[in-house]
């Protein structure tokens, strides 16, 4: 081959650079819209919205949760955050109801090295597969709302699968179940008729650190905004002492 | 918002990831960061002053690879279970990849080591001595006559080769460290993109005070 056949112009190399970064946008876009037609065509999406103007802070949900999952000493799949507001007299108290939030974007999944961690094509729950999980806890650190902790007995990690071995049978999550007030609401929001959809179609709803877009699919109606936020409990802790 | 709170009940399931993990980043970072501040030195010099520096710059750091790992290994819950990081793979976590990559740089190292003592070894297992059949045991038996400088340009450029995989492993390994800190979201100092050049910077450093 000779020197002069190697030789690109600028013409060319533009066209050939053109063809190829619009090759790799297109295959980008094409992952893309298959993830999402993927996402989208699970046959069910299980969600829970929680009104925290019905949570009387009684831990039903708590206890239920611990007895029905066998949680161990120490740990929680669901448990109520209460917190006080403003100064005497002017007090109040909030209820902030827990759990795993099955994100839809969940960085435990996507930071689980073994794909111990897995989601349920059909219906979009987060699930820890035990006989995989090789306890490296990243999950437990990589998750922003804290709700996965690394189990003693199983020495894996554990969280909340809204009681996947209660929903597969037609029945509710026990959290739900023992709720006295009825503020958690469980349901499938692919069905416009659920309960769940209805309640989120009439009340404008809030989810836990929206600002890093990992579709949280618990929902929070009246929460308060403090309890929300993120923890910074323990650093304000350190910096006083 | 601003309005004075206090926590009653809360359930904190926050963990630490010790300092087993620590030393772990540290190490890790410091020997491809010494490996890639050795190799540099050499290949802009050019000169033989720098060759002992390679070769302390690749064989210390396959020591560090190759003991540093039981690090990660102990810290996991199930230690029994962590070849199963190698064939249950998920491609979207970067300690996924971290495991091939540093497994990789382990191998590219020692190879790349054997090449840079080599001539040396062959030299020494030509001459006699006590330690010789330990020489020719290095040396997987072979022979080859000349001096240590000739045996050298012979192997020159297969010596290259696995320099250059060594020290590209070297950058992923950096590059890995960096991302796998950076994706932790809900962590505010570790998730930012910035953490890939401070680990470079950080191996760059400490490779260099090494």
């Amino acid at each position: 081959m000779s020197n002069e056949s190697r030789t690109l112009n600028r013409r060319e190399f533009f066209r050939k650079l053109g063809v190829q970064v619009t090759s790799v946008g297109a295959g980008v876009l094409l992952a893309q819209t298959a993830a999402e037609a993927r996402a989208a065509g699970t046959v069910k999406k299980y969600a829970m919205v929680i009104d925290a103007n019905r949570c009387i802070g009684c831990q039903g949900c708590t206890i239920a949760c611990k007895s029905e999952n066998n949680v161990p000493d120490g740990f929680f799949r669901s448990w109520v955050k209460i917190g006080m507001k403003g100064t005497y007299p002017d007090v109040s108290t909030h209820f902030l109801p827990r759990l795993c939030n099955n994100c839809e974007d969940a960085p435990c999944l996507n930071l689980c090295p073994t794909g111990a961690t897995y989601r349920t094509e059909e219906d979009g729950v987060v699930h820890v597969n035990r006989d995989v999980c090789v306890g490296c806890r990243i999950c437990v650190v990589a998750c922003p709302y804290g709700a996965r902790f690394p189990n003693p007995i199983t020495h894996t990690a554990d969280k909340c699968d809204f009681c996947y071995h209660r929903i597969t049978r037609g029945l509710q999550p026990a959290c739900v179940d023992a709720c006295t007030g009825l503020a958690r609401i469980f349901g499938d929001l692919n069905d416009p008729e659920s309960e769940v959809s209805r309640y989120m179609q009439t009340h404008s709803t809030q989810r836990l650190r929206a600002d890093l877009d990992t579709g949280p699919k618990v929902h929070y109606v009246y929460a308060d905004e403090n309890l929300m936020g993120p923890d910074y409990r323990p650093l304000l802790e350190r910096s006083r002492s | 918002m601003n309005e004075t709170s206090q926590y009653i009940f809360w359930v904190s399931h926050d963990v630490a990831l010790g300092y087993l993990i620590a030393w772990y980043l540290w190490l890790i970072s410091l020997a491809e960061g010494t490996h890639i501040v050795a190799h540099m030195s050499w290949l802009y010099y050019r000169t033989e002053d720098y060759r002992p520096l390679e070769k302390v710059g690749t064989f210390q750091p396959f020591i560090i690879l190759a003991l540093v790992p039981l690090f990660l290994v102990a810290d996991l819950g199930h230690p029994e279970m962590f070849y199963t990081m190698f064939y249950h793979w998920h491609w979207t976590s970067p300690v996924a990849y971290g495991v091939y990559i540093i497994t990789l740089c382990m191998i590219t190292y020692a190879i790349h080591a054997f090449y840079l003592f080599r001539p040396e070894l062959l030299h020494r297992a030509g001459q006699p001595g006590a330690l010789q059949f330990i020489y020719r045991l290095l040396t997987f038996g072979k022979k080859e006559a000349g001096s240590i400088s000739e045996i050298r340009r012979r192997q020159e450029p297969r010596e290259q080769i696995w320099a250059g995989a060594s020290l590209f492993f070297s950058f992923m390994g950096l590059i890995y460290l960096g991302i796998l800190l950076s994706s932790f979201k809900g962590r505010v100092m570790w998730s930012s993109s910035v953490m890939v050049f401070i680990f470079f910077a950080f191996g760059a450093c400490s490779g260099a005070a090494f």
